[in-house]
């Protein structure tokens, strides 16, 4: 299909080889014998292209020295000419006739060169629009590359945009967790300083409580049995206040009455009032003279878990004072 | 028996918190017994010939259920001035208070005049006066107890906050003799019955049932039979009139006033079987209340006036069923026990008491008409007719003594009862006891 140079060089050879036999043919047959020459020149190209092997072109020679032979062949043959005019009129009719029919061999030659090179120009117009296709295909593959390259830029460039966000934030972080760690840090020493601080102080107190229990103890009692006194001499109040108490006949069981009671040293009852009212006055007036009744109290073992002022909640039912 | 429980409270907080000591203790006292206020009432001075008011005043303050009294003979001081009253004497014999008091003669023949002074021995050494009064008159020589009655009344109501009722009356029936001259007498006396306040409002050879007293003390009704005819009587004090209030063919009975003493609730049977009627004391307009082939009876209006409760067999056995005033839909109240009847309200409307049999007797129950839950306060096993005192404290009804029917009352805690002796009364029954008077 791709018309090869190499054609081109073998149809100028032909054309070559065809004018120089024209000449040289005259030349042989200086004797006048024209006919063998016509003869010899009608050539079939199919034939002529099957002769080829054994006359090749000189690989080498160009078809524009293929040209430059046959001028300097015909430059040589004017001298020639003109001592056989006649024969070369003759032969120029025949040369003619045979021109004519070279010419048109030629003109078909040249039809069919004609029809080659279209063909070749149609062939390297479809390789045009092949290459056209062939580019813009390359085109588009290429604008479609680029655009990928672009999109693979851009998402390079927000992967490294994030990159760079997420160090910043894990720059940050880093720095809130140093500065954490150093408050965390400042914090333990001030709280080891504390805790210095209060084991100190507590040593400290720990130091007076024993002196102080030592004191106690050598004066008179320790806080501990003096509100385990204090506790049994409540036991006693209650009972002896439970023997003195019990609500007036036909008031309810739901009832209660708060009394506040004031006590002498020696147990007996200085003041009892109700501050709790019942909202019944006989119920509030029993449980007052239940104090009065129960006076003088009993007294706790040691006069130092004594004290005078008792608040006592009367009710028929315990849950009540809870 | 006596089951105390004692608790401690709040105790070891305060004692860890302070060295030393807490500066106050809180403990709780809980006890579920009751206690009457024990009390002395000291003989007044006063002529051995007056009534001994002193006695009066403590059967009267013994008999309410609200104190127990020092017998006089363990007195060991009669004191006549409060100067003279030493608490200690008193307190080692368990006394809270002392009354002492003075009755000298009235304005009128016959009359006293009491004075009297409350004291209180438990606080401090020294006695000290909680209360006192003077000029307290006994009209005369058998209302001298009146005055008595009075001075239990101040003492009452001072030391429990109740209004006391020993200065009430009451009504009730007795009847004398065999069958063949049987008497029935109206009587009106004292609260406490004596003999001596007693005075008949009418006697009868035919029975005499169901006296009411109307709201205002002023009048009062009662069944009466006329030659074998049953009539509804009100009597008015004031005219002395004894009036004929109804008198319908059959049965004529059990009347009740209404709170504002308008209407009379009576049990009627003319229309062929016992119903309960309304009727207006002024005009004698008539409402037939309930319609029930069964005997519907002793009606009782609740102390608001808007719904009547009475007694009814349609059941088959006596119970007790409501109805509005003006008619309507009834209800039954009460469902345990073989018989529940004759219903009152006490005055505050906080019980209804009425007789209950449960198989082992009549007792006298009360219904809390709140929760409808029921307890029985006498102790007798043929009691009946229980009607309220007016403060709402006690219940006064028919018991089986002895030698016959005879009166009775209860504390609404069903604790203390009292019979109310009628030396030479063959039976006494059906007491109805009188409101507050007006004065009061």
């Amino acid at each position: 299909m791709i018309a090869q140079p190499r054609h081109l060089v073998q149809a100028a050879i032909l054309h070559a080889i065809l004018f120089f036999f024209l000449f040289v043919g005259v030349q042989c047959h200086q004797d006048v014998e024209p006919v063998p020459v016509v003869q010899g020149v009608l050539i079939d190209p199919n034939e002529l292209k099957n002769l080829k092997p054994p006359t090749p072109p000189t690989p080498d020679k160009k078809p524009d020295d293929a040209n430059e032979g046959p001028q300097q062949i015909v430059k040589d043959t004017d001298v020639v000419a003109d001592e056989a005019k006649q024969k070369q009129e003759k032969a120029a009719a025949e040369q003619k006739k045979l021109d004519d029919q070279k010419a048109e061999e030629q003109k078909q030659a040249e039809a069919r060169a004609a029809e080659e090179q279209k063909q070749k120009e149609e062939a390297a117009k479809a390789e045009e629009l092949k290459q056209q296709q062939e580019a813009q295909k390359q085109a588009a593959e290429q604008a479609a590359a680029l655009k990928k390259k672009q999109q693979e830029e851009e998402a390079k460039q927000k992967a490294e945009a994030a990159a760079a966000a997420a160090a910043d934030e894990q720059r940050k972080k880093e720095e809130q967790l140093r500065k954490e760690a150093q408050e965390e840090q400042q914090a333990q020493a001030a709280a080891e300083a504390k805790r210095k601080q209060a084991e100190q102080a507590q040593r400290e107190a720990e130091r007076r409580k024993r002196a102080e229990e030592l004191q106690k103890q050598l004066g008179a009692e320790s806080a501990e049995l003096t509100a385990q006194m204090q506790n049994e001499w409540a036991a006693q109040l209650t009972a002896a206040l439970q023997q003195a108490w019990a609500r007036p006949p036909g008031t309810d069981q739901t009832l209660k009455a708060q009394l506040q009671m004031v006590l002498a040293q020696n147990g007996t009852v200085q003041s009892a009032k109700v501050v709790g009212t019942s909202g019944n006055v006989a119920f509030d007036d029993s449980v007052v003279r239940a104090a009065y009744r129960a006076s003088p109290m009993p007294l706790p073992r040691d006069p130092s878990a004594f004290v005078p002022n008792i608040n006592i909640c009367f009710s028929p039912n315990p849950r009540n004072c809870q | 028996m006596k089951t105390t429980l004692l608790r401690i409270a709040a105790l070891a907080g305060s004692l860890m918190a302070l060295p030393g000591f807490a500066q106050s203790l809180s403990i709780s006292v809980s006890n579920n017994n009751t206690r009457a206020q024990p009390i002395a009432i000291v003989p007044f001075t006063q002529d051995a010939a007056v009534t001994d008011i002193a006695q009066i005043v403590d059967d009267d303050l013994k008999h309410s259920g609200m104190f127990t009294t020092l017998p006089r003979e363990n007195m060991l001081e009669k004191p006549t001035d409060v100067s003279q009253i030493n608490a200690h004497n008193w307190k080692v014999l368990g006394m809270d208070n002392v009354v002492i008091g003075k009755v000298v003669p009235g304005p009128n023949p016959g009359s006293i005049s009491v004075s009297f002074t409350l004291v209180d021995v438990l606080h401090g050494d020294s006695a000290t006066v909680i209360t006192s009064g003077d000029g307290i008159i006994g009209p005369d020589k058998n209302h001298q107890r009146t005055a008595a009655h009075q001075v239990a009344d101040m003492i009452f109501e001072k030391l429990t906050g109740i209004r006391g009722v020993f200065n009430t009356q009451i009504a009730f029936v007795t009847s004398t003799g065999g069958v063949a001259n049987r008497r029935f007498q109206m009587i009106i006396s004292d609260s406490d019955g004596y003999v001596g306040s007693q005075h008949p409002i009418a006697t009868s050879r035919e029975p005499l049932m169901s006296p009411a007293w109307s709201p205002d003390g002023k009048r009062l009704a009662f069944v009466g039979y006329d030659r074998g005819y049953s009539a509804i009587y009100v009597q008015t004090w004031q005219t002395g009139e004894l009036k004929k209030f109804v008198g319908e063919r059959g049965i004529n009975g059990a009347p009740a006033w209404s709170p504002d003493g308008s209407k009379l609730a009576v049990t009627l049977s003319f229309e062929k079987n016992p119903d309960i009627y309304v009727i207006d004391v002024a005009t004698g307009g008539r409402t037939r209340i309930t319609t029930d082939p069964g005997i519907d009876t002793e009606a009782t209006w609740t102390p608001d006036g808007q719904n009547i409760v009475f007694t009814s067999d349609r059941g088959g056995q006596p119970q007790l069923y409501m109805v509005p005033a003006g008619g309507g839909a009834q209800t039954r109240l009460t469902f345990s026990g073989t018989r529940n009847e004759d219903p009152a309200f006490s005055p505050d409307g906080k019980w209804l008491a009425l007789v209950t049999n449960d198989g082992s007797g009549f007792h006298i129950g009360l219904m809390d008409w709140q929760s409808r839950s029921m307890k029985v306060i006498s102790d007798g096993s043929l009691d009946e007719h229980p009607r309220f005192a007016p403060n709402s404290q006690m219940v006064i009804y028919t018991t089986q003594g002895r030698s016959g029917e005879a009166l009775r009352t209860a504390t609404i805690d069903g604790r203390v009862h009292q019979t109310l002796t009628q030396p030479g009364v063959q039976d006494v029954r059906e007491p109805a006891w009188a409101p507050f008077p007006p004065n009061q």
